[in-house]
This record gives structure tokens, sequence and C-alpha cells, in this order.
């Protein structure tokens, strides 16, 4: 999913704590966990995907077709 | 030109959240912007200084780049250690939405800006979520259970926290991570 635009900080810096349409929390102190500043930059790939797969789903085991009873035998 | 990756496993930080119902249904959100986290999806981070600031941006010389890139603020953020994510369970209110605060442990991974206590990431997605009991008001009327059952559908852990206290709900997390490193 690719997060519509205005819903990510940050807030830039040096900008107005109010802008039109912005979130009213404003200010680069309030825009995220205080984690410091940058050191380096990580490229990341992982080899198995984050994100859970489905449960996958039981099959629904299809009704088998009935064998035609044998001839001249009495009906169940 | 691909770049080598520097790791084959995402980097695990601490985030909080607030469990929201939208016309989605019961979804994590963002605490300080509102920021829906669907679940079973990636979350992507975009920087939106450009298309938000217009003339501001260019006045500031922002240029539009991907997220996140060291020299901007842009990015999913995640705090190294849960006590710097705990602050933030009382902060739901400053969203559009108000819901039940947890706090969980997320996975971030593509471009990640490591930071002094923390990192932020291109991609996002929670791998364990704890549910503090205390932090659900009567109001809301939910039931911490109930609430957890819901949030299965995340397909990761969901545990409810039963301390009271922040110091209390520290020593609770600490206490199963500790479990958890012990887990074989």
């Amino acid at each position: 999913m690719v997060v519509p635009a205005g819903a990510v900080y940050p807030w830039p810096q040096g900008a107005p704590s109010r802008v039109p349409g912005a979130p009213p929390t404003g200010g680069r102190k309030e825009g995220a966990v205080e984690i410091g500043r940058p050191v380096r930059t990580r490229i990341v790939e992982p080899v198995e995907d984050p994100v859970p797969k489905e449960a996958p789903r039981e099959p629904v085991p299809e009704p088998s077709p009935q064998e035609p009873a044998p001839a001249g035998a009495p009906a169940p | 030109m691909s770049v080598a990756p520097d790791y084959a496993a995402p980097l695990i930080g601490w985030r909080a959240w607030a469990a929201v119902d939208d016309e989605h249904g019961l979804a994590l959100g963002s605490v300080v912007y509102a920021t829906r986290w669907p679940p079973r999806e990636r979350l992507e981070a975009v920087c939106v200084h450009r298309p938000r600031f217009g003339l501001l941006a260019r006045l500031l010389r922002i240029d539009p780049h991907e997220a996140p890139e060291e020299g901007c603020e842009c990015g999913i953020y995640a705090a190294r250690t849960p006590d710097l994510a705990l602050p933030y369970l009382g902060r739901q209110a400053l969203v559009r939405w108000s819901g039940s605060p947890l706090i969980g442990r997320v996975a971030l991974w593509g471009r990640v800006i490591e930071c002094e206590r923390g990192w932020r990431g291109t991609f996002a997605y929670p791998t364990h979520l704890y549910l503090p009991r205390a932090t659900l008001s009567r109001r809301q009327g939910r039931d911490a259970r109930a609430l957890a059952g819901q949030l299965a559908a995340y397909g990761v852990p969901v545990d409810v926290l039963e301390a009271r206290t922040t110091a209390g709900l520290l020593a609770e997390l600490e206490a199963r991570m500790g479990a958890l490193a012990g887990a074989p």
C-alpha cells in the first residue's frame, strides 16, 4: 500500500507550525519518536517477506460421486 | 546499478499505534498522523514535502526523493527500545481518530536510515503487538481479549499487557522480550 499524500510525516524543517490541510500536530519535535540524528543508510532486503501470508484455507472435499449400485442390489 | 544489501532480514524496532475502527474495519493507525496500517500489506513511506507544501518546498529547496532520505525526516519511524515508544501510547488523541493505544515491534526494510536511537525505513509491518489493558478506557467499552482477537487479522502475535503503570509496562515488555530471546 502506498500512503496517500498528507498521511505520512515528516514535517519539513523550518516549516510553519500550521499549514492549511496539514495535521494539527506540527513542528518537527512532535513528528515522531525521537530517534536522533541519522548515522548511516542501510539497504535491507529480507530473504523472507516480513508480511505474513494468509493462512491457507482448508480445501473443501468434494463429495465423491456415489458408485452406482450393482444391478439387482437392494436400494440403500 | 543495484546496491548489495547490508542485511537479509528486516530491522526490528518499536512503535506505538492506535487500534481504530473505520469504514474498512478495525486497523492499526499511526499515533501522530492519520496513517492506516492495513492488515497483511506492507506500509510504504512516501515523502510528501513537495506535493504538500508546493511553493514552500521549492523555497526550502526540498527536492522530491524516495523515502526515507538522510537529509530529510521522512520514512516510517521505529525506536530502538520500547521505552522510547511508550510515551506515544498517550498521544493517539493527536490524530484524527481516537482509538485503543497499542505498542509493539515493527519490521523495517528497504532503504533504512539508521539513527542514534532508532530507524526510518521505506517499508514496515508489525511483528508483535502488545495491548495494555490499562489504556482501554471504560468509555470505549472494549474488552482487551476481544480486541486482541480482532487484531489477529494482522497475522502476528497479539498479547494483552496487565501492568497499570508506565514502569510496569516497560518491565512487562522487557520480561516478554527476554522470553522471546530465550525461545528456541
